[in-house]
C-alpha cells in the first residue's frame, strides 16, 4: 500500500506539471473548442458527484449515520462555516452517533 | 545600475503585493489541508507522504480523489488516468495565463510559473490586464504554504486524537467533497445538474451487479467521460470576450 501511493504522488506529480507547464513553455496560441472546454470543465463535478455518492453512505458503520452526518456537514456548508469546524463537528456527531446505536 | 535597483525594488514589492492578495486563499486551503493530513493519518500511510504530496502535487480534490481510490484497492493506472482527466483543466488554465503573460520571460521562470497553477491563484491572476509574474509567484507561494502547512499540521494533530475519535474519520473525504461542490451547486444550475447526474450514472453502476462486476473500480471513470460529456453537449459554457 505505502508503495503504491508513492506511486500515485510521483505519477500525479508528473502528470500534473505536465498539464500546467506544456500550455505555458510551448505556447502556440492555439485556442481549444467550445466542446472540450466545456468539458473540461465539467469533470471535477462529474468526478466528486460520482466518488461522493452512493460510496458516502457506506463512510461509517450504519448508513443513518452517515446520511445524518452527511446533512449536518451540508447546512454548516450552507452556512458557510470554516471547512475545520464543519470536519470537527461532523466527525464528533458520527463518534456520539456510533455510540448511541442499537 | 539605479534603473536595474529600482526595477528589483518594484518587482520585490510586487511579490510582496501578490503575497498579501492571497491571504484569503492560504485561509481556505490551510483547514482543507489540515483534513488531508488526518485523513492519509487515519487510513494508517506514514505522514510524510502526505506532505510530499501536498508539497509536489499542490491539487485539492484531486489529492483526495487518488486517495480514496487508493483505499478502495483501484489499480495505478486507474488513479493515474482518472487524476489526468480530472486535472485536464489545468491545461485550460494554463493556456489562459500563458496568452496573458508578458513577452520575453525566461523558460527556467516559466517553469515555476507553471507548478503554482491552481483553481484559486487562477482566479487572482486573471483579475489583472496583463498578469505580472512577481505578483503570480507571490500569490502561489502563500497559498502553497498555507497547503503544505496545513497537511503539516493535520498530520501532527492526527497523532494527539484519540483512535476512537480516528476511527470515526471515514466521513470526513467526503465532507471535503460536499464542501468543494455544494457551494458551486448553489450558485449554477448547470453544475447542479451536472453533478447530480455523475451521482446518478455512478449509482446505476454501482446497484446493478452485472455492471458492477464488469467495470469495478473503473466506475468513476465512466461516470465522468459520460456526465461530462452529456453536460458539455446540453450545457456548452459561454465563450468570454477575448475568447479565453
Amino acid at each position: 500500500m505505502e508503495t503504491k501511493f508513492l506511486m500515485v504522488i510521483l505519477g500525479s506529480m508528473f502528470i500534473n506539471y505536465f498539464l500546467r507547464a506544456v500550455p505555458v513553455i510551448c505556447h502556440t496560441g492555439k485556442k481549444p473548442g467550445r466542446f472540450l472546454k466545456s468539458f473540461l470543465e465539467y469533470i471535477p463535478f462529474a468526478a466528486i458527484g460520482a466518488l461522493l455518492f452512493p460510496d458516502a453512505l457506506y463512510s461509517t458503520e450504519t448508513m443513518w449515520v452517515s446520511v445524518a452526518g452527511l446533512i449536518f456537514a451540508g447546512i454548516l456548508i450552507l452556512l458557510k462555516r470554516n471547512m475545520l469546524i464543519v470536519v470537527s463537528g461532523t466527525i464528533f456527531l458520527v463518534y456520539l452517533l456510533n455510540m448511541i446505536k442499537p | 545600475m539605479k534603473a536595474v535597483a529600482l526595477k528589483r525594488l518594484r518587482s520585490n514589492n510586487d511579490f510582496k503585493i501578490g503575497m498579501k492578495s492571497a491571504a484569503p486563499i492560504f485561509m481556505g486551503y490551510f483547514p482543507i489541508a489540515v483534513t488531508f493530513g488526518l485523513i492519509i493519518k487515519s487510513a494508517g500511510l506514514p505522514g510524510y507522504m502526505a506532505v510530499l504530496m501536498s508539497m509536489t502535487n499542490f491539487t485539492g480534490a484531486t489529492q483526495f480523489i487518488s486517495t480514496t481510490m487508493l483505499l478502495s484497492k483501484a489499480s495505478l493506472w486507474n488513479i493515474l488516468l482518472t487524476t489526468f482527466m480530472i486535472n485536464a483543466r489545468y491545461f485550460l488554465m494554463s493556456l489562459c495565463v500563458a496568452n496573458k503573460l508578458p513577452r520575453g520571460i525566461s523558460t527556467k521562470l516559466k517553469g515555476i510559473l507553471a507548478f503554482g497553477i491552481t483553481d484559486e491563484v487562477f482566479v487572482l491572476a486573471m483579475t489583472k490586464e496583463e498578469t505580472n509574474v512577481n505578483f503570480m509567484l507571490g500569490s502561489q507561494l502563500m497559498s502553497w504554504l498555507g497547503w503544505v502547512g496545513g497537511t503539516l499540521v493535520g498530520i501532527v494533530a492526527a497523532d494527539f486524537l484519540p483512535g476512537s475519535i480516528l476511527s470515526s474519520t471515514g466521513i470526513a473525504i467526503y465532507i471535503m467533497f460536499l464542501g468543494l461542490i455544494l457551494p458551486a451547486v448553489k450558485n449554477s444550475k448547470e453544475i447542479a445538474v451536472v453533478t447530480l447526474l455523475g451521482i446518478i450514472i455512478s449509482s446505476i453502476f454501482f446497484y446493478t451487479p452485472i455492471l458492477k462486476n464488469f467495470v469495478g473500480n473503473w466506475r468513476v471513470i465512466i461516470a465522468i467521460i459520460l456526465t461530462s460529456a452529456i453536460g458539455a453537449l446540453v450545457f456548452p459554457v459561454k465563450e468570454d470576450v477575448d475568447g479565453n
